[in-house]
């Protein structure tokens, strides 16, 4: 008896596994759901009515965005919101941070794609991914489903520029704004610490009030190297970069007149790092490393954000020069609790002055033509239900959606709860009497937006972008940084609207990877002294770029330049 | 009637596959999940070995994708990185093999003479703990050891070396790697030859010592050919894993300063082919790389066979 209860326990536990085994197969979910007919809404702002009976979901890939509040920009309120309004589900696919890249492509790999595909991680051509049926045109859909978007585009000419491709297809669904957008980042010092080592009375030799110039950095180095030893910290950074050795947006390399891509002077394409300029700033940081003034662990720091390096230094008070956040500006980053005050000020790139530098154009654009977006994949259905609840965020009156939030009304209408349980009720912005624009006190720190009021409004779907917010709720410290990251015109950069063709793509994509992987093992190698830095050296590091095919994929950047400027 | 009684019937009439299917249906059942996840994740994806002859586009798949022979191969064998990642990826493993195999033995026959039964306990588990560690976990220790003020580079330092971060500097990262190897994996790599020790007839051992063997000749003599057939086993199973090093633990330590010593095939194929989007030259880099371990696998097992007469097959 025993012995057949075991043979029946072995027999039904198979079976459990075959099946486990099993689950996993099959077809993904199928996109489209007939289940709920909740508003049954229809809307008349385009030339074609769409139903909204239906309920439909739509996944939507984009990369990792950690809060404190939600695991998943599923949760995010104006996502909630478009839901809500128009009967559907955009249901976000998120990897872990840090693993974006390659997320992205096993999901290309696999051919599983989700509806709609987020592309600042995406490394090849938009047009091959058409021409290989993987994405959408989107401009007949555009036209029939998207009154909004439509508008904005007819009634700006650089709108209609950037968002149409050479060939006239429209691939890419970006967000717009009229005016720049704030910039959030660059090159940040430690004021205080200068002020404490000059009693004082700081005087950069430019004779500006700003550091500017290589001169000037070399007058700041030493004193934070001193600071920090005196002070015992047995870790500090007088200057963090990033592991790869330069700042991929091109801060800092900037100022000594190349960027470390491909860049454009006078109406000519070339690339950076063959430069001159290249080899004068790979000598000054060799020369900065070896005394003491760059962060000697730079190049492990390989999964450090290019704009977060090193936090635990950089927020533990051990840095005296990193590329910084808008939101560190200002005491925000002091420790009072320890006695201890910070003050972080922006700085422009320095110019290399001894080398005839004037300008540093390189940098991380603010412009207001974003360079990211969202593609559509072809194997969408009822694509024109998702174009509709996006292009809601391209109407004006509801540009505040992104970069502020919902308002107290809207709060109500689906009863939010992230909102709610936070204190929003009242929204997260209301309108004065003069049509100023003022944010809740509770998404304020300090008089400038709290580093944690992002989850709180729609930074990520495209749309139609109010600035004004930023504008009108501004600190001091945040417009005299927008204004300092500003200071030279980087409307001479390549930009991503420069589309390649197919051909062209295939030549880049054989060749880049090796160039890319020479410039990281070699750069941060000249820099810490692994690889010798001589004039023989040098030639040899161009020659080999060279070898690679970087004349070649600068013929192709400079192609794809021109045909931009003849759009 | 038993299941056994069934199976010695069915055995005794060869042949009779079917029947001893019937007899025995319950046992292939259990057997079922197993080849099931062979013939799923082992077998089916054999077919994307053709990848590696294709400009390999995922919306084409593999029947629309462009057919381009053997270029995938070429571009691998006359690129900048083969020679070195190559180079890396057969130092590394053979340091292992001549290092940490042997160390693996030695270690079990160390603890094999120990007498003093709780001293042994403690040191064999001790020895099996690093093995558990997550590899993340251990790969943040070395990184935090061997920064510029990390713990070994301070005891380097007071031995005399110039500071320095000992993961940026190419010419430390194969000893890294090994010791690490050998802190982490020497306890657990054991287990078998203990084992295989314990299975070591005492009657010899007896009969060595009458005849006068001490401790070392007994080992010598009598231990050691009694491990043999274990260590020719893991030895072939070993040279045929000789291209597939610990590919996580280097991609977790290793940064662009010390590609030039710490890249290997494996990391190569995952920045080619995961990051980059090569798929079908990545697919020719790994093809490669099995070629030539099931290469290694068969002649290993081919010169053992012939000398040492033991073989896995």
């Amino acid at each position: 008896m025993k012995t057949t209860v075991k043979k029946y326990l072995l027999l039904v536990l198979a079976l459990i596994v075959v099946i486990a085994a099993f689950s996993g197969c099959g077809t993904t979910p199928v996109t489209t759901q007939t289940t709920a007919t909740t508003t049954g809404e229809t809307t008349t702002a385009g030339p074609t009515t769409i139903s909204t009976e239906e309920q439909l979901t739509f996944s939507i890939w984009l990369y990792a965005t950690p809060n404190d509040y939600y695991s998943t920009y599923s949760e995010n309120p104006i996502v909630q919101y478009l839901n809500k309004k128009f009967n559907v589900i955009l249901e976000f696919q998120q990897p872990a941070a840090g693993t974006e890249q390659e997320a992205l492509s096993l999901m290309m790999g696999s051919g599983q794609y989700t509806d709609m595909i987020e592309t600042s991680y995406y490394t090849g051509s938009i047009n091959s991914l058409y021409q290989e049926g993987v994405i959408m045109d989107l401009k007949d859909q555009v036209q029939s489903s998207m009154p909004n978007l439509m508008n904005l585009i007819n009634s700006d000419p650089t709108f209609k520029r950037n968002i149409y491709n050479d060939d006239g297809q429209l691939l890419k669904l970006l967000t717009l704004s009229k005016n720049d957008q704030m910039a959030w980042g660059g090159l940040v010092y430690r004021k205080d610490i200068l002020a404490t080592m000059t009693g004082g009375n700081i005087a950069f030799p430019s004779g500006k009030d700003v550091p500017t110039t290589i001169a000037d950095w070399e007058y700041m180095l030493p004193l934070y190297k001193t600071y920090f030893e005196a002070s015992g910290m047995a870790e500090y950074a007088p200057l963090i970069i990033p592991a790869v050795g330069y700042f991929a947006t091109g801060e800092l390399v900037s100022g000594f007149g190349v960027s470390p891509s491909f860049d454009v002077k006078n109406g000519q394409v070339e690339f950076g790092p063959t430069q001159p300029g290249f080899y004068n700033y790979l000598k000054k940081m060799k020369e900065w490393y070896d005394a003491g003034y760059i962060y000697k662990d730079f190049a492990s720091r390989t999964n450090d954000l290019f704009y977060l390096p090193n936090t635990s230094l950089t927020y533990g008070a051990a840095a005296g020069i990193w590329f910084g956040l808008s939101s560190q500006l200002g005491d925000v980053m002091s420790m009072p609790q320890y006695n201890l005050m910070v003050d972080v000020q922006a700085m422009p790139s320095p110019l290399d002055t001894a080398n005839n530098i004037t300008e540093a154009p390189y940098r991380n654009s603010f412009s207001r033509y974003p360079t990211t977006g969202y593609v559509v994949t072809t194997k969408t259905k009822h694509v024109e239900r998702l174009l509709q609840a996006l292009d809601f965020l391209y109407a004006e009156e509801n540009a505040s959606m992104s970069g502020i939030g919902l308002t107290a009304e809207q709060v109500a209408e689906i009863n939010n709860q992230l909102y709610i349980k936070n204190g929003l009720e009242a929204g997260a912005y209301s309108v004065d009497a003069g049509g100023k624009i003022l944010r809740n006190a509770l998404l304020l720190t300090g008089g400038a937006l709290a580093s944690n009021a992002e989850p709180f409004m729609n930074n990520r779907l495209p749309g139609y972008r109010n600035d004004k917010a930023d504008n009108d709720n501004i600190n001091e410290d945040i417009a005299n940084g927008d204004k300092i990251w500003k200071t030279y015109d980087d409307s001479k950069n390549m930009n991503l609207f420069m589309t390649r063709t197919a051909a062209e793509d295939a030549v880049f994509t054989e060749k880049w990877p090796a160039i890319n992987d020479y410039l990281n093992t070699m750069v941060p190698g000249f820099i810490t002294g692994s690889q010798p830095l001589d004039d023989t050296s040098w030639a040899a590091f161009v020659a080999q770029l060279q070898a690679y095919g970087c004349d070649e994929l600068t013929q192709i950047s400079q192609a794809t330049y021109d045909r931009y400027q003849s759009r | 009637m038993s299941i056994n009684n069934g199976s010695r019937s069915a055995a005794a009439r060869p042949g009779s596959w079917r029947r001893d299917i019937l007899l025995n249906w319950k046992i292939y059942l259990i057997a079922l999940p197993i080849i099931a996840y062979f013939i799923i994740f082992h077998y089916l994806p054999m077919f994307g070995i053709v990848m590696a002859f294709q400009d390999f586009s995922p919306i084409k798949g593999f029947l629309g994708s462009e057919w381009v022979g053997i270029d995938n191969f070429i571009k691998f064998f006359t690129g900048p990185s083969f020679l070195l990642i190559l180079r890396n990826t057969l130092v590394i493993s053979l340091l292992g093999l001549v290092i940490g195999f042997p160390a693996s033995i030695l270690f079990a026959i160390l603890l094999n003479e120990l007498n003093q039964l709780f001293f042994k306990k403690t040191i064999q588990t001790i020895s099996y703990m690093p093995y558990f560690v997550s590899m993340v976990v251990i790969a943040g220790l070395i990184i935090d050891f061997c920064s510029s003020n990390g713990i070994i580079t301070n005891l380097l330092v007071n031995l005399g070396m110039k500071r320095q971060n000992l993961l940026q500097n190419p010419s430390y990262f194969w000893t890294i790697n090994l010791i690490s190897d050998l802190w982490q994996g020497l306890g657990y790599g054991s287990i078998i030859f203990i084992a295989a020790i314990t299975n070591v007839s005492q009657e010899l051992h007896e009969a060595a010592t009458i005849d006068g063997a001490g401790r070392i000749k007994r080992v010598i003599h009598v231990t050691i050919p009694g491990m043999l057939p274990v260590i020719v086993t893991m030895l072939i199973l070993q040279v045929g894993m000789l291209m597939s090093v610990g590919f996580d633990k280097i991609l977790l330590l290793y940064n662009p300063t010390i590609y030039s010593t710490a890249d290997v095939i494996s990391t190569h194929v995952q920045r080619m082919g995961i990051v980059n989007m090569q798929y079908g030259y990545s697919s020719a880099v790994g093809l490669f790389n099995s070629v030539v371990g099931t290469a290694l696998l068969l002649i290993t097992n081919a010169l053992s066979r012939k000398y040492a007469e033991h073989s896995v097959f």
